[in-house]
């Protein structure tokens, strides 16, 4: 059977679930100086699946605060908004894209999402660039593997099958077998959903930064992927650290003995966000 | 018994842990010095300021044959994972990843 086109690719876009419209909002409203708490609350209050991890959430082990934590309103005085708007968008997409097969786990595919969008938040935060937009556009960096998974499984099963037995990068496995790859369904998905550009930058140069014009959020996703390799998180069997552009990191100014003062913070923070997911191994 | 420093996000503080830095907030105040030992209510003050790592000290009653042991196990997942060519900025990073997990073993 032949693979589809990245366009029979995009146009079966709806085999995904859409994502809630507090994530929406959250991920639209990132650069909004006009959107405050208040409205955020009220998004939040009408999805109860949220409420209800944020609540446990916010009175679990993990932030284990001695008061008890009622209302969405407590936990933003509690836990801070960055934190609320972190937890409140990856359980969205954890959850609403649990899809399943023999060779796929997004489970795994989360644990590394999430590895990656807390490095893009530290390089960021480190380079003055916007620390919750990178947080985004790595939880969402891989989407188009979820969505090459949910319109062609039996092609994408064959991407993975590949990959493993000549240990080839995902991408080459991917344009061996669809002609095209995740990074372009992924941000090309980001576009047609309307989220800002940079998301779909950012998940557009991942694999390869030099090739195109993918702004600073092109090379800020692809160090923090490589970085995420490169610390194990996710413990990825077979892990392999993709190659790292050496434009990309002079453009960005990282400088390794330098940034590996952080190494020890993003692993901690890996580590909380993983538990408040409940997606630790 | 020796000690070693490792980094804890607020949410894994546990009372008696004893912090290996100074703590600062955000506008580089002082909130705990070192050598502090924590109870609940430090713990929660902590947890309830935006401070995302804290350095702890952890009993370790590794010998130096054991520590040894754990380095060259590391090295040899970071050479696993770092397998295949490399630019010069993935070697850089391997580098300072190598100098990473050793001196968090020791």
């Amino acid at each position: 059977m032949t693979p589809p086109t990245l366009d029979q690719v995009l146009s079966g876009a709806s085999a995904l679930p859409t994502l809630p419209e507090v994530a929406h909002y959250i991920i639209t409203s990132v650069d909004d100086d006009t959107s405050n708490a208040d409205e955020l609350v009220t998004l939040l209050n009408t999805d109860p699946a949220i409420v209800a991890r944020i609540l446990s959430v916010a009175n679990s082990s993990v932030f284990g605060l001695s008061s008890r934590v009622d209302s969405m309103r407590e936990a933003i005085l509690v836990l801070g908004l960055e934190e609320i708007r972190s937890i409140t968008l990856a359980t969205a997409v954890v959850d609403r894209f649990d899809m399943k097969s023999a060779n796929f786990d997004p489970r795994m595919l989360w644990r590394h999402s999430i590895g990656v969008a807390t490095c893009a938040r530290i390089i960021a935060e480190s380079n003055q660039f916007n620390a919750e937009l990178a947080f985004t556009a790595g939880l969402l960096h891989d989407i188009g593997q979820l969505l090459l998974f949910a319109v062609a499984p039996k092609h994408f099963e064959e991407v993975l099958m590949r990959r493993q037995r000549l240990d080839e990068p995902i991408i080459a496995a991917e344009h061996a077998v669809f002609g095209f790859d995740h990074a372009v369904a992924g941000g090309e998905l980001m576009k047609n959903w309307r989220l800002p550009a940079e998301i779909a930058e950012g998940i557009l140069g991942h694999h390869d930064p030099e090739q195109g014009e993918f702004g600073e959020m092109g090379d800020l996703i692809h160090v923090a992927e490589v970085l995420s390799h490169a610390l194990d998180l996710g413990e990825l069997p077979n892990n392999r650290v993709p190659d790292l552009s050496d434009l990309a990191c002079a453009r960005m100014g990282i400088e390794w003995p330098a940034f590996s003062g952080k190494f020890a913070e993003i692993e901690a923070r890996y580590d909380e966000i993983l538990h408040a997911l409940t997606l630790q191994q | 018994m020796k000690n070693r420093s490792i980094c804890l996000a607020p949410g894994r503080l546990k009372p008696g842990m004893l912090t290996a830095a100074p703590i600062l907030v955000r506008q580089g105040e002082e909130l705990l010095p070192a050598n502090c030992t924590l109870d609940d209510a430090m713990i929660d003050s902590i947890r309830r300021r935006a401070i995302h790592c804290v350095r702890v000290n952890v009993s370790d009653e590794r010998d130096q044959a054991e520590i040894a042991r754990d380095i060259a196990t590391e090295e040899k997942r970071l050479n696993y994972i770092f397998r295949g060519e490399s630019s010069e900025a993935r070697a850089e990073l391997l580098k300072a990843m190598c100098q990473f997990r050793t001196w968090q073993l020791q």
